[in-house]
């Protein structure tokens, strides 16, 4: 079954991120797959309109302010004549938002609903219960699932927590785990130092990512084994901590901090180590430690979030998130490497290939989206009386929102009805014509260079669930082999 | 020719071949003026002026209101766009007319040399999304770029078959371009 797609997300190209690179990956996968798929995303300065990236994936860049960490001020009915307008211009089938933090996701599922448009939502992040934060967005989570024909999840425990959170029916959560681009992140030992053994650390320098564990440790080890060194990439407000470290103890000959790091960049870091330490404090899926594996590195890692379920055991050593077991984890995976026991890089990459595809991920959400599209729409009543579950009083309000955006709606079909708005013509298949092919490549060549640009811009600021993932920008040339799922 | 454009409203629109195709005009008209609605509002306006008694007024304020009115109407007609025609010519160029109600003519004309394309496009709006004819001029430095859009019948928005028809017409005059060979989009 073909589908129309329309991902909804306040990340996306060029701001450079984890959601983001899920989204441009799925969706040209799914193109590739034959799905029709278009990004709705806010606009980036100057970057507003209409742009097509490789393999005619339409992005809609919509003139809407930026609030707060790229996201758009929740004003709900603001957005609804756009989103209105692409739906019926693309004849959108499903509408699939991303991210939990993003409002503009948010808002399109809920006027998708009344539209009767399918929706479904990824969740990329675990949230907590405690804190003020949390509270509000778990409420807001909740209202804007409440209408949600299905929801998916990167890990069973991020599934576990979406469910909690937003009080969820387990059946309509999903499980489909973030891929990675193994092709961009192979192995090449003839980098590392021959005469010391390289520790490398990943991440932004935040609280979220244990970097006062990491402080810790630092010290620690560099005493212990003489020939040890630290490869740290990124930046955060933590940086400041990690120098205070390597001031006290004089490690600045051992202890190489590098700064914040372009995607492109990580590879080059990564292959020059033997030791990949990630040391998080909370984790819906952890990229960075596939990549890692999939360069070939040992992986020590602390036991959070979905990390166990990420890589199977033999490929990751687990620590409790606390200094002394870290230590003995860090302990035993020097020791392995100086016995030389541990595993070949070129066999764990070729493991975590294996792994970790986008076009599994893509033919998992296929199913999703099959299995929601046969559905029957629910009834205007059934969809107001689910709202009404939300709670006592916020389902009153809610409904109260619904049945605005349901009046803006029939007044919007009154002052310009749908037969006013043309349907977009269909992006031309491969068999074009030399003129059209000559224009497309053109048009290729421009957003590849605008994309290269991009990619040198933005360190992302938002807590996302990873900093670092696969380039947005593929070779448009890449095979897509289908793979049995099951 | 009717065609409705992007609001709903019902436009001419004519194609115009000249000397065997080397030369194509295409015009987009509006008409004028509605009867029915001016005898309308016109009933309406001094049914309200009857029952507000305005006959009785002071006859230098009723001639002040009247100056108003038709000095409004003046900028009215000065303003009101009435047709927009393309006019296409193998190696010389587009030229762009609009005609206003008062009878004024306004021209732009862009040199063949300086025609990059002339594409469709789409453009967002704060509440729409609408698809747009454009010339993309160069060797025109226009605020330190030399490439430059300039986008075509602005007062109507005609729809997108509308817009297709004289893209094809544009192309094959310009760059002798036949329809198989442009038509790279399907409709669904």
């Amino acid at each position: 079954m073909k589908h129309t797609i329309c991902m909804v997300s306040d990340f996306f190209f060029p701001n450079m991120g984890g959601v983001e690179s899920h989204i441009y990956q799925l969706s040209q996968c799914l193109l590739a797959r034959g799905h029709k798929v278009i990004v709705v995303t806010h606009a980036y300065g100057d970057r507003t309109g209409v742009r097509f990236l490789t393999n005619g994936l339409k992005v809609y860049y919509l003139p809407i302010k930026v609030f707060y960490n790229q996201c758009v001020l929740p004003t709900l009915f603001t957005s609804l004549p756009l989103i209105r307008e692409i739906c019926i211009r693309e004849q959108v089938t499903v509408l699939h938002g991303h991210s939990a933090f993003s409002t503009l996701a948010h808002e399109s599922m809920f006027h998708a609903r009344l539209m009767n448009v399918k929706a479904v939502f990824t969740d990329h992040s675990l949230f907590g219960f405690a804190d003020a934060s949390s509270i509000i967005t778990n409420q807001l989570l909740k209202i804007a699932l409440a209408g949600c024909n299905h929801v998916i999840c990167v890990s069973h425990t991020s599934k576990e927590n979406t469910v909690l959170r937003a009080s969820l029916k387990p059946e309509m959560v999903s499980v489909i785990p973030n891929a990675v681009d193994c092709t961009a992140f192979t192995p090449d030992p003839s980098q590392r130092d021959k005469n010391k053994l390289t520790l490398v650390v990943v991440s932004r320098l935040v609280y979220r990512k244990g970097t006062d564990l990491l402080a810790a440790i630092i010290p620690v080890v560099c005493r212990r084994h003489p020939d040890v060194q630290f490869l740290i990439g990124g930046d955060g407000p933590k940086r400041i901590v990690l120098e205070e470290v390597r001031e006290r103890h004089e490690l600045h000959d051992r202890v190489c901090l590098l700064g914040s790091l372009e995607h492109s960049q990580v590879r080059e870091v990564l292959v020059k180590g033997s030791i990949f330490v990630n040391m998080s404090l909370t984790e819906a899926f952890c990229m960075a430690i596939v990549e890692a594996a999939s360069c070939g590195l040992q992986v020590v890692s602390t036991r959070v979030g979905g990390v166990p379920e990420v890589l199977p055991p033999d490929l990751i050593r687990l620590a409790q998130p606390n200094v002394t077991s870290l230590l003995a984890e860090i302990e035993s995976a020097i020791a392995d490497c100086r016995r030389g026991t541990n595993l070949d890089p070129y066999v764990v990459h070729e493991r975590v290939k294996a792994l970790y595809r986008w076009q599994d991920v893509a033919q998992r959400t296929e199913i999703v989206y099959d299995s929601i599209v046969v559905n029957p729409e629910a009834t205007m009543e059934d969809k107001l009386r689910k709202l009404h579950k939300i709670g006592p009083i916020v389902g009153w309000m809610v409904i109260l929102l619904a049945v605005i955006d349901l009046f803006i709606l029939y007044i919007l079909e009154w002052c310009r009805p749908r037969e006013n708005i043309d349907v977009v013509p269909a992006w031309p298949s491969c068999k074009t014509s030399p003129g059209v092919t000559e224009h497309t490549a053109s048009m290729r060549k421009q957003t590849a260079t605008s994309a290269t640009k991009y990619t040198a811009t933005s360190q992302t600021k938002r807590r996302s669930s990873n900093k670092k993932s696969s380039a947005p920008i593929q070779d448009s040339a890449q095979t897509i082999t289908p793979n049995e799922y099951t | 020719m009717e065609i409705k454009n992007i609001y709903g409203n019902t436009l001419s629109f004519y194609a115009v071949e000249h000397d065997n195709g080397l030369c194509r005009e295409f015009i987009l008209e509006n008409s004028v003026f509605s009867f029915i609605r001016w005898l309308l509002f016109a009933i309406a306006l001094s049914m309200l002026g009857l029952y507000l008694e305005l006959h009785e007024q002071n006859t230098e304020r009723l001639f002040g209101a009247l100056v108003l009115l038709v000095i409004l109407l003046i900028i009215k007609l000065h303003l009101k766009v009435t047709k927009e025609s393309l006019l296409v010519i193998a190696s010389l160029g587009i030229q762009l007319t609009t005609t206003f109600a008062s009878g004024r003519t306004t021209t732009q004309f862009v040199e063949a040399t300086h025609v990059h394309d002339v594409i469709i496009n789409e453009a967002v709006t704060m509440h729409r999304i609408i698809f747009y004819l454009a010339i993309l001029q160069n060797g025109i430095n226009y605020q330190n770029k030399t490439e430059r859009l300039m986008p075509l019948f602005q007062n109507f928005y005609p729809r997108l078959d509308c817009l297709r028809k004289i893209y094809e017409g544009v192309q094959k005059v310009l760059f002798h371009k036949s329809k198989d060979t442009l038509v790279d989009i399907k409709f669904t």
